[in-house]
């Protein structure tokens, strides 16, 4: 079999990206930013956008993707601690664009299908979900919290990214 | 940048739920009418 014809979507394969490269990319990100936790939480969600996008990322190219997806999340990472930023004046919301009905509308679709989608998940999944983007605990805290494995926070929050990307499909 | 257009809403929604918003997006984001109503929906 060619790479080419390598499926990432297969979870032995995927495994075995896991198993390859996890570990190097979580002390990549470890040595550059020195924070173990957001680290592991950085590999973990570098992965989960790995499997969700496996049918469009070649096998080939898997390791440069993950790569690259951690270091994205990093960079917006030292972003939030370099700037300050005024949130007052972001909070009035005198100065919005409003743009055309079809803007509003295709808004308002988006917004019900989030909220329909993040209702539906299995309540383990939505309390990770919940936790991690609007309580933002990292994985360790959320696992203490929750009572459980960290390995079983990261599961939950994959089924729970791959469950709402199959209910707005184009995210 | 210091305004959310209506457009840019949903690109903010995608981001925040894969956590890609930068530091500038998140602090826009938080104060929008659209996060608001997520975290009154959801606690």
């Amino acid at each position: 079999m060619t790479e080419g014809n390598i499926s990432i979507c297969e979870e032995k394969i995927y495994e075995q990206l896991y198993k390859s490269y996890a570990d190097k990319i979580y002390k990549h990100l470890l040595y550059k930013y020195g924070d173990m936790e957001k680290a592991k939480d950085m590999v973990q969600d570098s992965f989960a956008q790995l499997w969700i996008n496996c049918a469009s990322v070649n096998f080939s190219s898997a390791k440069s993707f993950l790569y690259k997806v951690a270091n994205n999340f990093s960079l917006n990472d030292i972003k939030h601690k370099k700037v300050v930023l005024n949130y007052e004046k972001s909070s009035n919301n005198s100065d919005r664009t409003y743009e055309s009905p079809h803007y509003q509308m295709e808004e308002k679709e988006f917004m019900l299908r989030l909220e329909a989608a993040i209702n539906n998940l299995k309540e383990g999944q939505r309390e990770v979900f919940l936790l991690s983007r609007i309580e933002k605990k990292k994985y360790r805290e959320i696992a203490e919290l929750l009572g459980i494995s960290i390995k079983a926070v990261e599961k939950r929050m994959q089924q729970a990214l791959i469950n709402i990307k199959k209910s707005i499909p184009n995210i | 940048m210091n305004t959310i257009t209506n457009h840019t809403e949903n690109e903010f929604l995608t981001k925040w739920i894969y956590r890609q918003l930068t530091f500038e997006e998140e602090s826009l984001f938080i104060n929008s009418e659209n996060y608001k109503n997520l975290v009154a929906s959801n606690r």
